[in-house]
């Protein structure tokens, strides 16, 4: 799957990948998650091969660079289900955003739904089941139990 | 009158970085650059499939850590301009 050349004087490790397997957009973005606690430098190694080294931004025993190293596995996996699924939901996100502005837009008389006679007779001024009459109104001065 | 001695000021040390070109994009060291004005002294220039990034850090105690954090801000602007 991958060399990972562990470099503890250095402070640092070093992971050959294959872009066969892992894109290049998806070792970068892997890459990018690691900024924070890592000093991060990525070149081409030829033959279809990229070459990322890790530096500690502290100094990191042998076991913890080899958990960067796996850290930095995980990472790959996760960035590269997330193009994954990326890529098969295009259009369905693309569709779901489209309707939602479309949605938002003002009505105009060309796009406003014709309404049902039964929405067009409705009147906001009726009250047919009493709502809007107070409670002095319709109880009197009876006290609550 | 004893003469004044001409005290010379001591230059920023510098740091050089290379960097794939590929990876690294022109504008993503640009950004990079504008971003680091006020902490060195920034040139790049190409050198074959490498831009070769010379750095005049003006706090010389961070010299080194400066030279680093400038790889990581370029690689998340080179990220940046990926995605965008």
């Amino acid at each position: 799957m991958e060399n990972v050349e562990i470099d503890s004087r250095g402070n640092r490790i070093g992971l050959l990948l294959d872009e066969k397997i892992y894109p290049r957009e998806v070792s970068l973005a892997a890459a990018y998650r690691f900024i924070d606690r890592c000093y991060v430098r990525l070149e081409r190694a030829g033959r279809g091969q990229l070459l990322i080294w890790l530096k500690g931004k502290r100094k990191l025993s042998a076991k913890a660079l080899e958990a960067l190293a796996g850290d930095y596995d995980n990472e790959l996996l996760q960035q590269l289900m997330r193009q994954q699924v990326a890529a098969r939901t295009t259009g369905i996100r693309e569709a779901i955003v489209g309707r939602a502005l479309m949605s938002a837009e003002p009505w105009t008389e060309e796009t406003e739904p014709n309404k049902t006679n039964e929405i067009a007779e409705l009147d906001y001024t009726e009250d047919p089941l009493g709502i809007a009459v107070p409670w002095e109104e319709k109880y009197g001065g009876q006290e609550e139990d | 009158m004893a003469a004044k001695k001409k005290t010379k000021k001591a230059r920023p040390p510098e740091r050089s970085l290379r960097l794939d070109a590929v990876i690294y994009p022109k504008d993503a060291l640009m950004k990079t650059a504008e971003a680091f004005a006020g902490i060195a002294q920034v040139a790049f220039q190409r050198k074959g499939r490498y831009w070769q990034v010379r750095l005049r850090v003006l706090k010389p105690k961070l010299a080194d850590r400066v030279a680093d954090e400038f790889a990581n801000h370029a690689l998340a602007a080179a990220v940046c301009r990926s995605i965008s």
